[in-house]
């Protein structure tokens, strides 16, 4: 078993068993990229679930990442490389301060002239990068 | 009429109104020419007007000290947690009612940063805004202590006008 070469960017991991089953699975440390496991090291890393709910997760986080990977970008240029909305210099963090000091995303993205798409994606990113069980 | 220059992540429309109902300045919010642009690009154009930015950037100076003009507006930055334009807005209010001066001071070539209990001032000449000076909100002295702190800072270099 081996972490995938993205992992340390995606925390997302690979496993191959006697079947052949390919799993995504994220450990409960923080691992190296190309950092090799055997199955006992591996199986001490992940809490105990079912495949089902393993691929579940991972399928939403993956495509957590994906949609933040869309509609979110780091520039060194703008707000010091701060995350923000794609295209635009209006942070991420400030972005979820504001929703909730308003009534929701249409009144952020009037008040700011800010898409309100963008807005409900990268809320829709964030609820998928965080749906997965995580550490104490 | 003392004019004050929004940055986007300021640029809230409905605290724009809400001050210039007020008619006591003029807040400019953020040109569509300058929306989206790169932080050096904002920075070159607004500094190189008369009206002093506000913005929640609190790292907008450390991050482009090369565009720090000598001779500038000034930037004001509001610390606000959680960094939001209502947050923003209520530690103005508090900040403008511990010091009526706020519309008549000339901010030119000066750093100051406004949080909930204190400001903190420094020139702002280049990007070293570090030797700068805290001056907490309690107590009745606040708006001498920070007129004489602007007052030693405006000796130590002559300020712009600073009007619309």
């Amino acid at each position: 078993m081996a972490l995938s070469e993205n992992a340390a960017e995606t925390v997302l991991v690979i496993w191959e068993d006697d079947s052949g089953t390919r799993l995504w699975a994220a450990p409960e440390e923080r691992l190296s990229a190309g950092q090799i496991l055997d199955q006992n090291e591996w199986a001490s890393l992940i809490k105990p679930l079912s495949t089902r709910a393993l691929e579940w997760y991972f399928e939403c986080n993956f495509i957590g990442y994906e949609t933040l990977r869309e509609v979110a970008e780091i520039n060194p240029r703008r707000r010091g490389g701060v995350p923000v909305l794609k295209g635009t210099r209006f942070t991420i963090s400030q972005a979820l301060a504001e929703l909730a000091d308003s009534s929701g995303v249409n009144e952020v993205a009037q008040h700011f002239d800010i898409d309100a798409n963008a807005l409900k994606e990268m809320l829709e990113g964030l609820s998928l990068v965080l749906m997965q069980p995580l550490r104490k | 009429m003392k004019c004050f220059q929004l940055d986007q992540c300021s640029n809230h429309s409905g605290f724009a109104e809400r001050c210039n109902r007020q008619a006591l300045c003029m807040i400019k919010r953020l040109p569509d020419r300058l929306k989206d642009r790169d932080d050096d690009i904002v920075l070159t154009d607004l500094l190189s007007k008369d009206a002093p930015i506000v913005t929640m950037d609190f790292t907008i100076v450390y991050d482009n000290p090369a565009y720090i003009s000598p001779d500038n507006p000034g930037i004001i930055v509001i610390k606000a947690r959680p960094n939001s334009a209502k947050k923003m807005e209520a530690i103005i209010a508090k900040f403008k009612s511990k010091f009526s001066d706020w519309n008549s001071t000339d901010w030119s070539n000066i750093y100051m940063e406004i949080e909930e209990t204190e400001v903190y001032v420094s020139r702002l000449i280049d990007g070293n805004i570090d030797s700068g000076k805290p001056i907490a909100f309690d107590g009745d002295d606040f708006p001498s202590r920070l007129r004489l702190v602007i007052a030693e800072m405006r000796r130590e270099r002559p300020m712009l006008s600073g009007s619309c």
